[in-house]
């Protein structure tokens, strides 16, 4: 059996915004968006959880490369 | 490695610029002056890597302007020391050359502080880190001030341009807090490469403000080292991000 999907996504995000805040930026958007942790989420959420986070992406790399970056996430999130 | 490189060769500059101030002092007022242009074409450079709707490209501009006045201005009018004794025209010229400098590097790294805002989500302590550099300023910042107003007569125009300086100072090194905060909370992301050489340009300027509060003898070797290094991690923290960012080009889908 393959990773979870947000383990992926999380591992992912990593790479860009450093662990710390790839945990804490999927909690605080899981939270705020649906009311629940990210593990207590369905797979058919992550997609929104990802698109949630696009502000935070867009404010540190600029428009252009946080919509590639997005894009990429939703990937992991769809394998 | 090769950001390694590049913070060895910000240290390494440094240095070579305080040795040619025991051996050679005209080349290191030359070099010394050569840097302030070196984070101005890289922030420019920087800043068009992002589109016009983004709040970094205006910071990089902001930031960038800062230090091609800066570079302006020395080769203009030179440093503080050349103009203690020199006419009013030309003190009133190198006070608005350190005011613009000052403008620009605040505004600059308060549109870098404001990188969270609107995200939906900040580092939760930043705020008290922003706090405890304020205080820090602030204890550096007073006897900077009394410094200068020693050493220069009141209202003078020179005077004015070394008060708009502590007092860029002390915002400057207040905002150090949210750069901090921000460094701290991309550790171990690709992202935090840029924030590393700013934190590390911005704290070499708060260690350039030390020499008030320091002893003579050890403020003289320290400065040469220090605003040199100050003035090129601030160029490192504009080409990390330019090379983030081309990385991030190369390993992403279009």
């Amino acid at each position: 059996m393959g990773e979870p999907a947000l383990e992926r996504l999380q591992k992912c995000l990593a790479v860009y915004v450093g662990p710390h805040t790839a945990r804490l930026s999927l909690k605080t958007f899981a939270q705020k968006h649906f009311g629940m942790l990210p593990n207590q989420l369905p797979p058919s959420a992550l997609p929104d959880l990802v698109r949630s986070l696009r502000p935070l992406l867009r404010s540190m790399l600029g428009e252009a490369d946080s919509e590639k970056l997005s894009r990429l996430l939703l990937m992991e999130c769809e394998q | 490695m090769k950001y390694w490189l590049l913070g060895a060769a910000c240290v390494l500059y440094g240095v070579v610029v305080a040795l040619l101030r025991q051996f050679d002092p005209a080349a290191a007022r030359l070099a010394l002056f050569a840097a302030y242009a070196l984070p101005a074409v890289a922030g420019v450079i920087t800043a068009l890597s992002y589109g016009s709707r983004d709040r970094l490209r205006w910071a990089w501009l902001v930031y960038a302007s800062g230090y091609g006045i800066g570079f302006l201005g020395k080769l203009v009018i030179g440093d503080l020391a050349e103009n203690l004794h020199a006419a009013t025209s030309h003190q009133i010229i190198w006070s608005l050359f350190v005011f613009c400098f000052n403008a620009c590097g605040v505004a600059g790294l308060a549109l870098f502080a404001r990188v969270w805002s609107g995200t939906g989500m900040a580092p939760p302590w930043r705020r008290w880190a922003t706090l405890g550099f304020f205080v820090l300023a602030l204890a550096i910042g007073i006897p900077n001030a009394r410094n200068a107003m020693g050493l220069l007569s009141p209202m003078s125009p020179i005077a004015i341009g070394a008060m708009a300086s502590v007092i860029g100072d002390i915002v400057s090194i207040t905002l150090i807090g949210p750069i901090f905060a921000t460094m701290i909370a991309l550790r171990g992301g690709v992202l935090a490469r840029p924030w590393f050489f700013l934190f590390a340009s911005v704290l070499c300027w708060l260690l350039n403000n030390l020499p008030a509060v320091l002893p003579a003898n050890v403020a003289t070797y320290y400065d040469g080292i220090v605003r040199p290094a100050a003035i090129t991690f601030a160029a490192a923290a504009a080409i990390a991000q330019l090379w983030v960012k081309r990385e991030l080009r190369a390993g992403l889908p279009d």
